[in-house]
């Protein structure tokens, strides 16, 4: 079984005081001449799908969806959206490929800018089409290197 | 999902002691000029407020946080205090004196990495707004 162990990230809210956490995969992208593109995703629970940016997509040269999809936006940031799928491997596991589905935000052509920030620019790892083939799990229990605890992804 | 940024630095008024800023403001460009090696706040920060890495590291035993947690922390912090709100993704190497910003958003992380050989890049981080 293929598992890998990535510390939780924190960062503390000055205004605060509270710690804020988060989890961050690093996926391998298959680009359309089969070249891999490294790119970090954000691991997203409460996202229901994998999302990233129609334009860093195509600058990738990944393959996406001509045509928008007609009558959904995505809702958080009303971006028209592109449901197609990324080619990817998760580094720090084995070279296994997955194809998970991507919503792609906005206009391919142009970049976003009118988001609120940070928004337009977030690559998020959701539960769509992925946990069926990762188990992905929150451990807060501390280890080395990780006060916080660790992401933990193993493949099913 | 949640995001939360520090916008101002209003917050800053309720810390005692300096806390360094960039000299000039960062844009897309601006950044970019800016890229380079950032000071590490931390160390004059740590005695003076809650966003610190002393009080952090005091918290657990040091086979928790280990150098290696240490120089995350500095990194990240450091990254989050100057591009929080600027909501542009870095790329940078990690040191144990801060991060070594490579490229800021989208166009300059691609430039870096098309000139950029893949093995040189496999031990680069990348800062997520």
């Amino acid at each position: 079984m293929s598992r890998l162990e990535v510390p939780l990230l924190s960062r503390k809210l000055l205004a605060t005081g509270d710690v804020l956490l988060r989890g961050e995969l690093t996926l391998q992208l298959k680009d359309r001449n089969g070249v891999w593109k490294r790119r970090v995703f954000l691991v997203d629970s409460g996202s229901e799908m994998t999302t990233m940016s129609a334009f860093e997509a195509r600058r990738l040269d990944l393959p996406i969806p001509q045509v928008a999809t007609r009558g959904a936006v995505h809702v958080q940031t009303g971006l028209e959206i592109r449901s197609g799928y990324l080619s990817v491997r998760v580094r720090g596991m084995d070279a296994a490929e997955y194809a998970l589905p991507c919503l792609f935000l906005g206009d391919p052509a142009a970049a976003v800018r009118s988001a609120p920030a940070g928004a337009f620019s977030r690559r998020l790892l959701g539960l769509g089409g992925v946990v069926d083939k990762l188990r992905i799990f929150f451990d807060g229990t501390p280890g080395p290197s990780a006060p916080y605890g660790f992401l933990i992804v193993e493949k099913i | 999902m949640v995001a939360i940024l520090e916008r101002d630095s209003s917050t800053e008024a309720s810390h005692a002691g300096p806390v360094h800023r960039p000299q000039r403001p960062l844009d897309a460009r601006g950044a970019a000029q800016e890229a380079g090696r950032f000071a590490p706040w931390l160390d004059r920060a740590a005695r003076a407020g809650p966003g610190n890495g002393a009080q952090e590291k005091a918290k657990f035993p040091s086979r928790i946080y280990t150098p290696e947690a240490e120089e995350r922390a500095l990194n990240r912090y450091t990254l989050h205090y100057y591009f929080d709100y600027r909501g542009y993704e870095v790329l940078y190497r990690s040191t144990p004196e801060g991060p070594d910003v490579l490229a800021v958003g989208l166009d300059e992380i691609l430039a870096f990495e098309k000139r950029t050989a893949a093995e040189e890049q496999f031990d680069l981080n990348n800062w997520l707004p």
